[in-house]
């Protein structure tokens, strides 16, 4: 998920990067001020979610939480993401500072979009239900992440089909435990925090 | 405040029982013994990155050679010319490491002028210690790189040991984060008082 440093051109770096602080812009006027220590939990969650390792298959990838974040903060989740992945660069060294833009872009946008839906359907009286959505919540937004990554790629010159196979070989099973990740986290807020979903 | 308590427990319990794990990172680690570049190419995890590609950058900016690692994750290269030889491990889905191997010209084994020079000087110094030795700059070359082998190995663990998360990093990163989350919410509430 993380794109490092180097591998992407300017034109795209600059994109990503537009489009970022537009969406930070965005994210920041939306939060309320009651609602800033449910962001420090979820940019928390985040910042360390990337270090749980999904050991199925060849792959070597780890849990974003991507879906979650945008479920409970909706259009906030991009400021969210975006101090976390400041973070993971600056001290995991994973991904780069300048490509901060493109990665919190193909990040939380997924995870917004997705997120938002689910928020219509998700309700304390139909329980199933709001584990199902969740679940597909947490599985699309990695695939919405992926295909992104792969796109930003493809427009660096680099081979679509190539970036694309292994990014979604490496994220399917990621993707399958993240959506159990994500309802059943849904499912423990609506039993223990309900109002956490009202906005 | 049970049911917090109980999360905030729940989540501290959770933060140690990531701390052994992987993540998505590739690095590269090489060394130049005097004849062959070696290299190791890995996740920060030090697992090994398997069949990844490795570019090698010629000094003279224009050749690029490419390798695969072996199923260990490791690599061999002979270089011909003096010169900085750039290194980059690049996984397809996005990640990227490079490291730079600087080699002198009297370094090459293809150099007779350094191999002489370092012959001259090597006869000095023994001439000097009165020492008897049989050995050919060739065989103690040979020895040389087969003594270091060990030390090779310790500085490569090192190296790759540096390159992984330690738990500093995470609660570092978790302060930061309600650092900034404090002076935001700070902030708000002052603008909410006016």
């Amino acid at each position: 998920m993380h794109i490092s440093e180097g591998v992407l051109s300017p034109p795209v770096l600059i994109t990503g990067t537009l489009l970022t602080a537009g969406g930070l812009v965005v994210a920041v006027k939306s939060i309320k001020p009651n609602e800033i220590p449910k962001v420090a939990l979820l940019t928390s969650a985040f910042f360390i979610a990337s270090l749980v390792h999904v050991p199925i298959g060849l792959s070597n990838a780890h849990l974003v939480l991507n879906g979650l974040l945008g479920i409970l903060l909706g259009k906030g989740a991009f400021a969210a993401i975006f101090i976390a992945l400041v973070l993971q660069a600056v001290l995991f060294q994973f991904g780069g500072l300048t490509t901060l833009g493109v990665n919190t872009f193909n990040i939380a946008v997924p995870g917004i979009i997705f997120g938002v839906i689910a928020q219509h359907l998700i309700s304390v009286e139909k329980k199933k239900l709001s584990f199902i959505v969740s679940w597909l919540t947490g599985f699309l937004s990695i695939l919405g992440s992926g295909f992104l990554v792969a796109l930003s790629l493809w427009m660096s010159g680099e081979n679509l089909l190539l970036a694309a196979q292994l990014i979604f070989s490496a994220h399917i099973p990621v993707a399958i435990v993240e959506g159990f990740v994500t309802a059943t986290a849904v499912s423990f807020l609506l039993k223990v925090k309900p109002e956490i979903f009202r906005r | 405040m049970k049911k917090e308590s109980f999360l905030i427990v729940i989540s501290l319990i959770a933060l140690f029982f990531t701390m052994p794990s992987f993540a998505h990172k590739v690095n590269i680690f090489a060394n130049f013994d005097g004849e062959k570049i070696k290299g190791y190419a890995y996740y920060s995890s030090g697992k090994p990155a398997k069949n990844s590609q490795v570019l090698i950058a010629m000094p003279d900016g224009e050749h690029i050679d490419q390798l695969k690692t072996d199923s260990n994750g490791r690599f061999v290269f002979s270089p011909k010319a003096k010169g900085t030889y750039k290194l980059i491990l690049k996984a397809a889905d996005g990640h990227l490491a490079e490291t730079y191997i600087n080699i002198k010209k009297e370094n090459l084994p293809s150099d007779k002028k350094g191999l002489k020079k370092n012959n001259l000087f090597l006869q000095e110094d023994l001439q000097r210690h009165s020492a008897k030795c049989n050995l050919t700059i060739k065989q103690l070359d040979k020895l040389l790189i087969k003594r270091l082998a060990p030390i090779e190995k310790q500085i490569e663990q090192l190296v790759i040991a540096q390159s992984k998360i330690t738990f500093h990093d995470v609660v570092s990163g978790l302060g930061y984060i309600f650092g900034i989350m404090g002076i935001w919410a700070y902030l708000s509430s002052k603008k909410a008082d006016k």
